[in-house]
């Protein structure tokens, strides 16, 4: 489902990282860890087709994301860092302005996930908390129903107990449907419980990529591998 | 798809629209007002014999209005795309960008030329009454090259707004600037006529750009 | 697809573009803020007691007065030099000769023949406002007062409207476009000019041209039309007017001046007479003109792309007394350099027109 072949991507003349490969079959949630800087969101703005890499190339699909067609994005669901959505609409108003555009829309997953908010239809996001904001977001991806998601530190801001909510409402809608999940979090914790498979990063370079599982013993979270790995701050 | 981004921007302009509308109303209610206060002060012929022999039309308050307005609808337009890069929900739609930006501008550039011919329709129709129609279409040969100021307005600010890096923003203002700026070069009644076809091939130009920053902003630009 | 990126990703030639179009106009008008041009043209006026022509040239603030000898005067030297133009200073100061060419020298004469013409190509164009007032010529008051309406043209008459009504008075139009008709006017108007304003000490109406190029004079006298056909005295057929000016000089000599397309000025006498002006050439679209007049004099300045003309003509037969012409000085060295620096110099305004257009070099 995402290939992400011998990427290399500078900014200016700063490198991000250099022959960066990996990928992710069918039905895998995989997070990508890493520290502050290492590249997370630059790779899921390459993957989201937002930048085009120095070189190397990104399918997601089947697809090269540089010519991807357009209608071949609705099989995606985006989640932007911080839960980026439109404040000046209201619950019902983005559930109206997304449907038109995805073939498979499910209203009733979106509005099933607003009534456990107790927010009303007529609620500006603008007044939202940062958690109801979070799950209107998941909403509308599971209203979508897509075949791969790609999230962006899906946990920014939320509280543990949004957290929480999130992960596990994601983990069902995922292994119902058989997605694939593209994640990246601060939140190791929330990995844990969540992804199949994890990348861990380091400035330009993969340290580890492997089944969490693997990562994870009685003595050791997933959480002390990764400082281990990458390195008292 | 593009009823839903024409509803996305309604829901998000809806009130900068009211207020432009007023606005635009107040005026254009303004200077009716003046002008009737004038005729009635001053004598009718007195008034016709100031417009005609010193070619002064009375509705140079309305000069910069349409260029404001443009502006400030690109602002509340893209600002809030731009912030913290929301435009990429936008880029995301499984419809081609160029359609979806097309029609954000489209609806806007509609709706501003709709405002424009209300405060020229409006004006007209009520000058008529008090006025010979050569005043009345003189009046209106002299505010069309603000309006389409207005729209040049915009869209350079569209242009300038959508731009991922401040410093080509700069490059961007600093042409736009004084292509809008041709528009308002003298408020002398009517003196625009043959700069007219110039001003729309400038406008059609300028129209195409917001386009361009962002397929900048695709290629990672910034 | 593949098209329209390839369009977009092209835009930024139509920037370049664009941004070549800015820098050429931008840059002159930046070198000029810098380097501001200082070329004023000197005012002149024709002695008749020096039998040349006077300079009045401005520098530093300081006037002087040189003539085309090349002698300078005080000012006290030129007020006496130019008795009719600065007779007010003369007569302040008790030297105002008693007579001159044996006519007995009033202030009240000089005044009264004393005149000041003045045009520009870009006075002349300019959009039109399409409406004219024809004023009562002879009310019997000695104020001139605004008419009750204006009219407009049309292809077959004159259309009067009332403004207060802000609809058409018929029979006035009516009246007006048959007097003209009844003495041989073939509408549509080509030509006209009239003075609509009441600060003047009386109303010489309108010259206009007919489809013919016949030229007319229109008036309103006690309400009415008062028409009269301007009589070409020409052997050939009737010349083709390129300009018409109606003037109202304070000794009610002239009517007006008018323009062929030989570049030949006519003045219109009060009699309804045309009589040629000994200059050379007037194009009113490329030369800025100027008339001084006198009781004897017209100095006749006329300002082309290359140089300046200076004419002085009979007041009463507007025969040639004196020409001089100036060409041009050389550019002043700021002038040169932008046009060495800025070979592609685009404006919007321009010195012929009040109209706004795109012009290239036209400097």
């Amino acid at each position: 489902m995402i290939e992400y072949d011998h990427v290399t991507h500078y900014y200016g003349k700063r490198l991000i990282y250099e022959d960066l490969s990996f990928s992710v079959p069918r039905g895998r949630i995989l997070g990508l860890l890493g520290k502050n800087g290492t590249g997370k969101t630059t790779t899921i703005n390459i993957l989201s087709g937002f930048i085009q890499p120095h070189a190397g190339s990104c399918r997601l699909l089947g697809y090269d994301t540089r010519t991807m067609p357009a209608k071949e994005r609705a099989r995606i669901g985006l989640l932007l860092e911080g839960h980026v959505q439109y404040p000046f609409m209201t619950i019902a108003q983005i559930e109206r302005f997304y449907a038109p555009f995805f073939p498979k829309w499910n209203k009733e997953a979106y509005y099933e996930l607003m009534r456990l908010l107790k927010v009303k239809d007529y609620q500006l996001l603008s007044q939202m908390s940062n958690g109801q904001r979070s799950q209107v977001a998941l909403g509308l991806l599971m209203a979508q129903d897509p075949e791969l998601l790609i999230l962006d530190d899906f946990s920014l801001g939320l509280d543990p107990g949004y957290r929480r909510l999130f992960v596990e409402y994601l983990r069902d809608f995922c292994k119902r449907g058989e997605k694939t999940v593209f994640l990246t979090s601060h939140i190791i914790q929330d990995l844990e419980r969540l992804v199949d498979d994890c990348i861990i990063m380091d400035y330009g370079r993969i340290l580890k990529q492997c089944p969490v599982s693997e990562l994870i013993t009685p003595e050791k979270t997933l959480e002390d591998t990764f400082i281990d790995l990458t390195g008292k701050y | 798809m593009l009823k839903a981004i024409f509803y996305k921007e309604w829901l998000k302009l809806r009130l900068f629209w009211c207020l432009a509308i007023l606005v635009h109303i107040g005026l254009i209610a303004y200077l009716l007002l003046s002008l009737r206060s004038t005729l009635l002060a001053s004598g009718i012929v007195e008034t016709w014999a100031t417009m005609i022999g010193r070619d002064v039309l009375m509705v140079n308050q309305l000069m910069y209005l349409p260029l404001i307005t443009g502006v400030c609808i690109a602002l509340c337009q893209w600002l809030p795309e731009m912030q913290i890069k929301r435009i990429r929900l936008t880029l995301h739609l499984p419809i081609d960008y160029t359609a979806s930006i097309g029609a954000m501008l489209f609806c806007s550039i509609v709706c501003l030329c709709l405002l424009f011919a209300i405060d020229a329709t409006v004006l007209a129709v009520v000058e008529q009454q008090w006025l010979p129609r050569e005043l009345v279409w003189r009046t209106f040969l002299t505010c069309l090259p603000w309006y389409i100021g207005g729209l040049l307005g915009y869209s350079v600010t569209s242009w300038c707004v959508l731009e991922p890096q401040w410093r080509m923003r700069c490059v961007n203002f600093l042409i736009g600037a004084p292509l809008v700026a041709l528009c308002f070069l003298t408020a002398q009644p009517a003196c625009y006529i043959p700069m007219f076809p110039w001003l729309v091939l400038a406008l059609l130009a300028t129209v195409c750009l917001p386009f361009y920053s962002v397929y900048r902003f695709k290629l990672g630009k910034q | 697809m593949k098209n329209i990126q390839s369009s977009i990703s092209n835009l930024k030639y139509l920037i370049i573009v664009l941004g070549l179009i800015v820098l050429a106009w931008l840059l002159p008008v930046l070198y000029e803020l810098l380097s501001p041009r200082t070329d004023r043209m000197p005012f002149v006026v024709y002695s008749c007691l020096d039998s040349t022509f006077i300079k009045f040239e401005t520098s530093n603030k300081q006037v002087r007065f040189i003539d085309f000898r090349g002698q300078e005067f005080t000012k006290a030297q030129a007020d006496s030099l130019l008795p009719l133009f600065s007779f007010r200073q003369l007569v302040a100061e008790g030297r105002l000769p008693d007579s001159l060419y044996g006519v007995a020298l009033t202030p009240k004469l000089i005044q009264q023949n004393a005149f000041h013409f003045k045009t520009s190509p870009k006075q002349l164009n300019k959009p039109a406002v399409g409406l004219y007032t024809m004023l009562e010529s002879s009310s019997g008051r000695v104020d001139l007062q605004l008419p009750p309406d204006v009219f407009r043209l049309t292809d077959d008459g004159l259309e009067f409207i009332d403004c207060e009504t802000n609809t058409v008075n018929r029979a006035k139009s009516l009246s007006f476009s048959r007097e003209l008709t009844k003495h041989g006017f073939t509408f549509p108007v080509q030509l006209i000019w009239g003075n609509g304003t009441t600060r003047k000490d009386y109303d010489n109406g309108f010259l206009l041209t007919d489809a013919n190029d016949r030229l007319y004079q229109l008036k309103m006298v006690k309400g009415t039309p008062w028409v009269r056909e301007i009589i070409v005295d020409r052997q050939s057929s009737n010349p083709k007017w390129i300009q018409v000016f109606t003037l109202e000089p304070a000794n009610r000599a002239l009517i007006g001046f008018v323009v062929d397309d030989a570049y030949q000025l006519y003045a219109v006498r009060a009699n309804g007479q045309l009589a040629h002006i000994g200059i050379d050439a007037y194009n009113p679209q490329e030369m800025q003109i100027s008339i001084v007049g006198d009781l004897f004099h017209w100095t006749i300045t006329e300002y082309t792309a290359t140089d300046s003309r200076y004419y002085a003509v009979d007041a009463r037969t507007f025969e040639q007394v004196a020409c001089a012409i100036v060409p041009d000085p050389e550019r002043p060295l700021n002038q040169r350099i932008e046009r060495i620096l800025l070979p592609v110099r685009l404006r919007f305004t321009s010195w012929r027109t009040q109209l706004i257009a795109p012009n290239i070099n036209d400097d």
